[in-house]
């Protein structure tokens, strides 16, 4: 039972990145819990990992993020009609 | 399947461009830092769409397929920019542990020199020399692992639809994604060290 408890950082990384994805067994939980409390590494990099998601959110969601100019998509949206007429009797 | 607005079944390339074409521009200006060259690979990605479009049975998302074709056109872009092909993009995630191997000692403890730094505020993000170190700290992760990682915590699209544009499984698609995250930490705690520390 003890061996169950105990884990190692390298297992608590993995619970840690596991967590994010889908929400851990009762036991995991526990023993997750228990680790973090007595390791000052495995806490830190818990806050890592919520950090680095947080950022790459950010930047998804910046305040004023860059854009295509009109230009370009209409460039773009010239080429994809051109290559699509030329299609158009094959794809139906 | 479940009908939505977005669905692929109605394959519709005159809408790619007002649907995605800046969510797909923010992201190749962001891990290339140029404007023209971010243009050019958001046509790319369109036209190599429409190419492939038959092939594509609506198994993932519309969004994030697009999303797996930007990343291999980034990707092939950062390959000709390089004089010589760099050694980290050879794909080693399948079986080899690397990166977890250097992360930690035999015994499981974090490895010393490793040793996680701490977190400095969120408006770091704000500033550009932060998104610099966060790009190159993307750009050395193997090329799955990368592509896992934009396309889950970037986009936030689903495990299901992820797992779909990698053609992994689930379990292989968590520990792509465990690893990336252990990397990005250990090099952003390298980048941070070295400049401007956080703590």
């Amino acid at each position: 039972m003890m061996k169950r408890i105990m884990l190692s950082c390298r297992d608590v990384s993995r619970l840690l990145s596991a967590q994010r994805e889908k929400s851990l067994g009762l036991k995991e939980r526990l023993a997750l819990k228990i680790h973090l409390m007595f390791c000052v590494f495995c806490r830190r990099y818990a806050r890592q990992l919520h950090w680095v998601d947080n950022a790459f959110h950010t930047l998804g969601h910046q305040k004023n993020p860059p854009h295509m100019n009109d230009a370009a998509k209409a460039r773009i949206r010239d080429m994809l009609k051109d290559a699509t007429s030329r299609n158009i009797d094959d794809s139906n | 399947m479940p009908e939505s607005g977005n669905s692929i079944n109605t394959c519709d390339p005159d809408k790619w461009v007002d649907r995605y074409g800046d969510d797909l521009y923010r992201h190749a200006y962001f891990r290339t830092g140029d404007a023209t060259i971010a243009e050019d690979l958001v046509q790319e990605t369109l036209l190599a769409a429409w190419r492939a479009h038959t092939s594509f049975r609506g198994a993932s998302r519309e969004r994030t397929w697009l999303y797996g074709i930007l990343e291999h056109k980034i990707q092939d872009h950062h390959r000709r920019k390089a004089r010589t092909p760099p050694m980290i993009d050879i794909d080693t995630d399948d079986g080899d542990v690397g990166i977890e191997e250097s992360a930690f000692e035999a015994d499981g403890s974090w490895a010393a020199g490793q040793r996680t730094w701490e977190c400095g505020p969120q408006e770091a993000m704000e500033r550009e020399e932060f998104r610099i170190v966060l790009r190159n700290c993307l750009d050395e992760l193997p090329e799955r692992q990368r592509t896992a990682f934009v396309l889950r915590e970037w986009y936030g699209e689903d495990m299901p639809a992820c797992a779909t544009v990698l053609a992994v499984t689930l379990n292989h698609l968590s520990v792509l994604l465990h690893r990336a995250r252990l990397q990005l930490s250990l090099c952003l705690g390298h980048r941070f060290a070295q400049k401007d520390p956080l703590s």
